[in-house]
């Protein structure tokens, strides 16, 4: 050292001297900081913020600002507290408090958002190290956290523009893109989180993180990619798909994260692909219709296998991943995504409920504890809503599994009096809908409302839905409604009256029916003079003729319709094959079964003959049309007898 | 004689290239008082002094040499009066003697100063030891070792390295424009007397009127071939320069001559041309001088064993208080503690910086953001081996590879964090060699 003895100063890796700072290479440093890249983040997210505003006013900002406020509290504190360096100044404790306000509705209780805050700042990030250590996305995992505890609040969504009145409406994933066009949906004027509903925000502020180099393209671009994809495959509406459901928030926004992204490009790839798919998996096969949160966070768990498995070869190095290396990531990647779907399938179908065939003994006992007296089944072929009515003397119940949310089928039985108002609206299974959200619909304040009314019932105007459920409650209006027509016979061109014990000619088939008797009928048939004649015949045969040149023999057979009893005047031929089938008396309430189209299947045959086997029964009217093949066979029983 | 566009490039960083000297003509300095000539100017062994106090010496006069393989003769670079052998070290810790003349401002030339006879490869390898050659470009390997490659291997490629991918440097570019004859005739001598086929000058695009100059000088030439190299730090690397330039990797431990590649910096071929012309010895040459606290940044021709403040001193002084001075480029160089340093073979520039010039903000938690492997030329992964090395985990830092480190520097650039990576990685290797010698 030329014996130069110069005071000197250690601080960390650098040594000043009297005069001149001596440090180790590189010397210079490009002008990029952490501060800087927050910065931008922050300005891609302002045109969403922009949009949060115009959508859902001012409370957007004031949600916007305590997620923020609250975040870079936390972190202050939690650094302090772990007597560590302050590190609020890099911004990202801002950036996440923007990030978690943008996953919430409107309607968030402030003091709900602060605990995502503490669930983002401490748990998630402070707890595991700070920034650049976390495995897991802190706001994703908040927002998560948040639904889970509470859900209610969590999917309070408001429409936009609604302002002070601010009405309750769901978000298109949860309805079906039923109501919402898709310039809607790009714009953002639907129900949602602040910040996942204005596509067009969103896109901007991706493309200038982008440009500005702060985010890959890749993992943007393959997570939308996968996601549309799935779409196609699912025949799901895929631009609705992108543009709903914060897709564009997680894959701009979360899923770029970086210490929760692989590092190199093709890991950033897998990841975005990995994203796309299981968020679509979760829409699709199961019941919640938001899966990019999910889907961001089982990504995160895989992070260190991605970037294991596509580790690169250095220049003139060795390969850094042997088989090993991608063997074992891709079975684990397999093997979590195989068990996840699986179980969100299988929960799926578990709790979905099987369509009903005829009603069930408890189905029947509640009816009658709702009539408050014995009830019978009424039989008929209904829509598809509609499983049963059943009738009593005080009226009448019907069984209804009118369809819910997503999808999901609910049970109920509906009660009305003898002049169709409703006397009770019973819910027997709601499990299919989403717990917390429309399970509470079953709350005598809502079922209550129905006491008493009558007709077609309109949600909103005759009924109030319960907030947040709107498709449950929707969904057991329209129960309620079908079980009123089914009760009042307005069904599917089914006319079978069943509302009253007699025979109602307003309400019954088209064709006239005329009673006659056989006198009036057999000059008709037996032309050429006939004669009674007698034998050892069923029971209900009562009479019997022969015509003069003994080719023709009539029987008249009173046998049991619905109503009451058949009787009819069935003419065989002399080898015992149907010549003429006609009805002289009934009580039924459609006379259809006396025409051609039953009566004319028996004619030119030998029997015996059987409903549903060889002869066809008149739709509507199975008993009547039983009761008339029964006189037939009965006919014939006779007309054998006689032969011997 | 066809153009190749360097396509072939390696990743890295775009550096401000704050090339304010190289419109400037080269100025000699005048001869200071006294010089300091170390004994050890390059990355070989340390040579034994052949003179003692109160020894009359002269230009071109040899000074030091020693009886190793590995040894470069020093020649003395002024005339004067020896007066002192003293203790040194060097800033890269080798301890060794340093001959201090007193000038006797005549610059009278040794009488064995003459152009050497050649004949065959033997006698240019034998010439390229006389003349104290090492590489110029900053490494300082001895040029005689680096051409006399063994019989077997079969070189076929010349690399004429006129990158000078750092920023301030315009020491080659100057070469180029003042002395392109000299270029062309060192790069045919090579050629000839190695018997290598074809040589490639590659010359990064920030210096269009270089390109242009040594494209018409060898437009006629078959066998040299003009290389525009994309303007990212670090072309001037060796590996990434013959990356660029003929698409071979080498790989790791091995040097290039097993690949078929030399590469030589352009102001070395040139000052071993001159030496084959004049028979004078490696005494002098060309250092950019730059920085924002430099009265008159130029390029200048330095006398070996001047110190830094009489090479300030000729450019104007100190504009304000310096707080860094470098040796050689902001990325890669080594800052000096001392002004009474002496230049020695291989400094290319010296660049003095004010306080806010110098200012490296503070280190900050890594946010894992990947940019450092994203810009690392050779593809490691700077962040996964600072925890390593934090962690003292010598199998990580073997699995990741630390070796191939070209301490480029890119890594520590780039970091938003500012972390020290490219420090840390040389304490890794450091670390590494230190277990694995055991």
């Amino acid at each position: 050292m030329s014996g130069v003895n110069v005071p000197a100063e250690r601080k960390g890796m650098t040594v000043i001297l009297e005069k001149l700072i001596v440090s180790a290479s590189p010397h210079i440093r490009s002008s990029n900081s952490t501060q800087k890249i927050m910065l931008d983040v922050l300005i891609g997210l302002s045109p969403a913020l922009i949009a949060s505003v115009i959508l859902f006013g001012y409370r957007a900002l004031i949600v916007t600002l305590t997620c923020v406020v609250s975040s870079v509290v936390f972190e202050y504190l939690c650094r302090k507290i772990m007597k560590r360096d302050n590190t609020i100044a890099d911004l990202s404790a801002v950036v996440t408090g923007v990030l978690l306000a943008f996953n919430l509705p409107v309607t968030i209780p402030l003091w709900i958002a602060c605990i995502g805050s503490f669930v983002a700042i401490v748990v998630v990030k402070q707890l595991f190290g700070g920034i650049g250590q976390n495995f897991a996305n802190p706001a994703i995992t908040a927002r998560i956290v948040l639904l889970i505890s509470f859900s209610g609040h969590m999917t309070k969504w408001v429409s936009p523009f609604s302002g002070a009145d601010a009405v309750t409406s769901p978000t298109p994933l949860s309805t079906g893109f039923t109501d919402v066009s898709l310039l809607d949906l790009v714009t953002g004027v639907h129900g949602g989180c602040l910040g996942e509903t204005c596509a067009i925000a969103l896109i901007l502020g991706g493309v200038y993180l982008m440009i500005r180099r702060v985010i890959d393209f890749s993992t943007p671009l393959a997570f939308i990619g996968a996601a549309f994809l799935w779409a196609v495959i699912f025949d799901a509406e895929p631009l609705y798909q992108l543009f709903s459901g914060g897709l564009l928030l997680g894959a701009f926004f979360m899923a770029t994260d970086y210490s929760t992204s692989p590092i190199t490009r093709l890991g950033k790839v897998i990841f975005g692909l990995g994203c796309g798919t299981v968020t679509m998996f979760i829409r699709h096969f199961g019941s919640y219709p938001e899966g990019v949160s999910f889907a961001i966070l089982f990504m995160n768990i895989l992070v260190p296998y991605i970037d294991r498995a596509t580790a690169l070869k250095p220049f003139g190095g060795k390969k850094m991943r042997v088989a090993r290396d991608i063997v074992k990531p891709t079975v684990t990647l397999i093997v979590i995504v195989m068990c996840i779907s699986a179980a969100v399938v299988g929960t799926y179908n578990l709790t979905k409920e099987e369509s009903t065939g005829s009603l069930s003994q408890e189905v029947l006992s509640a009816a009658e504890e709702m009539l408050g007296a014995p009830v019978s089944e009424v039989p008929g072929t209904y829509g598809e809503t509609v499983n049963g009515v059943m009738t009593s003397e005080n009226g009448k119940a019907v069984s209804v599994s009118p369809v819910g949310y997503s999808g999901g089928k609910i049970e109920m039985l509906v009660a009305f009096d003898p002049d169709y108002v409703i006397r009770e609206v019973r819910i027997l299974d709601i499990s299919t809908q989403t717990p917390g959200i429309g399970q509470p619909v079953d709350s005598p304040e809502f079922t209550g409302q129905f006491v008493g009314k009558s007709g077609n019932l309109t949600a909103g105007t005759d009924v109030d839905i319960v907030t947040g459920a709107t498709a449950t409650s929707k969904g057991i209006i329209n129960g309620v409604n079908a079980a009123s027509a089914a009760a009042q016979g307005i069904l599917d061109g089914d006319s079978s009256d069943s509302s009253s014990e007699e025979p109602d000619t307003t309400a019954s088939a088209t064709s006239s029916f005329v009673e006659q008797s056989a006198e009036d009928v057999l000059p008709g048939l037996l032309k050429d003079g006939y004669a009674e004649i007698s034998g050892q015949f069923p029971a209900e045969v009562e009479a019997a003729w022969k015509s003069a040149d003994e080719m023709l023999y009539s029987f008249s057979v009173r046998t049991q319709g619905y109503w009451g009893d058949i009787v009819s005047l069935i003419t065989i031929h002399a080898d015992g094959s149907v010549a003429d089938v006609t009805v002289l008396a009934q009580g039924e309430s459609s006379a259809k079964f006396t025409e051609e189209p039953l009566t004319g299947q028996f004619t030119g045959k030998n029997g015996p003959f059987t409903v549903g086997e060889n002869i066809d029964a008149v739709a509507g009217a199975t008993v009547s049309s039983t009761g008339l093949t029964q006189a037939v066979n009965l006919a014939l029983e006779a007309f054998a007898s006689l032969a011997e | 004689m066809a153009i190749v566009k360097g396509k072939r490039s390696l990743p890295g960083v775009r550096l401000a290239h704050r090339k304010n000297t190289q419109g400037f003509q080269t100025q000699a300095m005048p001869v200071p008082d006294t010089v300091k000539i170390p004994m050890c100017q390059h990355m070989g062994a340390v040579c034994q002094p052949l003179v003692k106090p109160g020894d009359t010496v002269y230009v071109g006069q040899k000074i030091g040499e020693v009886d190793h393989p590995r040894c470069v003769p020093i020649h003395s670079s002024v005339s004067g009066t020896v007066t002192a052998l003293e203790d040194y070290t060097t800033y890269s810790g080798v301890v060794c003697k340093a001959v201090v003349i007193q000038t006797d401002q005549q610059q009278t030339p040794d009488p064995s100063v003459a152009p050497p006879v050649l004949t065959d490869k033997a006698s240019f390898i034998r010439a390229v030891y006389e003349s104290g050659m090492v590489g110029l470009g900053g490494a300082g390997f001895p040029t005689h070792l680096k051409l006399n490659f063994q019989e077997d291997l079969h070189v076929d490629a010349l690399i004429i390295n006129g990158a000078e991918c750092e920023p301030y440097i315009t020491a080659d570019h100057r070469e180029f424009l003042e002395h392109p004859e000299d270029i062309v005739e060192g790069i045919q001598k090579v050629l000839h007397y190695l018997g290598i086929a074809k040589a490639y000058i590659g010359i990064e695009t920030n210096k269009p009127d270089a390109i242009r100059l040594m494209q018409e000088r060898t437009a006629s030439l078959p066998d040299i071939q003009i290389i525009p190299l994309c303007s990212v730090y670090p072309q001037g690397a060796e590996k990434v320069l013959i990356y660029a330039a003929t698409g071979r990797v080498i790989e790791a431990g091995t040097i290039p001559v097993q690949a078929g590649v030399i590469v030589m910096n352009v102001c070395t071929v040139s000052q071993l041309n001159r030496y084959f012309r004049t028979g004078m010895p490696l005494i002098s040459r060309r250092v950019t001088v730059d920085g924002d606290c430099i009265g008159q940044p130029k390029n200048a021709e330095v006398l070996i064993g001047s110190s830094i403040q009489d090479v300030v001193d000729f450019c104007g002084g100190f504009r304000q208080e310096p707080k860094k001075v470098l040796m050689g480029g902001p990325m890669m160089g080594v800052a000096v503690y001392d002004l009474h340093t002496p230049i020695i073979k291989n400094n290319n520039a010296i660049l003095c910086f004010s306080e806010e010039a110098a200012r490296i903000p503070q280190e900050t938690a890594c946010i894992r953001c990947g940019k450092c492997s994203q810009v690392c030329p050779v593809g490691i992964m700077p962040r996964a081996l600072e925890k390593a090395y934090d962690a003292q985990n010598l199998d990580e830092l073997e699995r990741l590879q630390v070796n191939l480190c070209l301490n480029c520097g890119c890594c520590s650039y780039i970091c938003p964090a500012k972390r020290n990576l490219a420090q840390k990685n040389q304490l890794a290797k450091m670390l590494l060699r230190a277990n694995t010698k055991r």
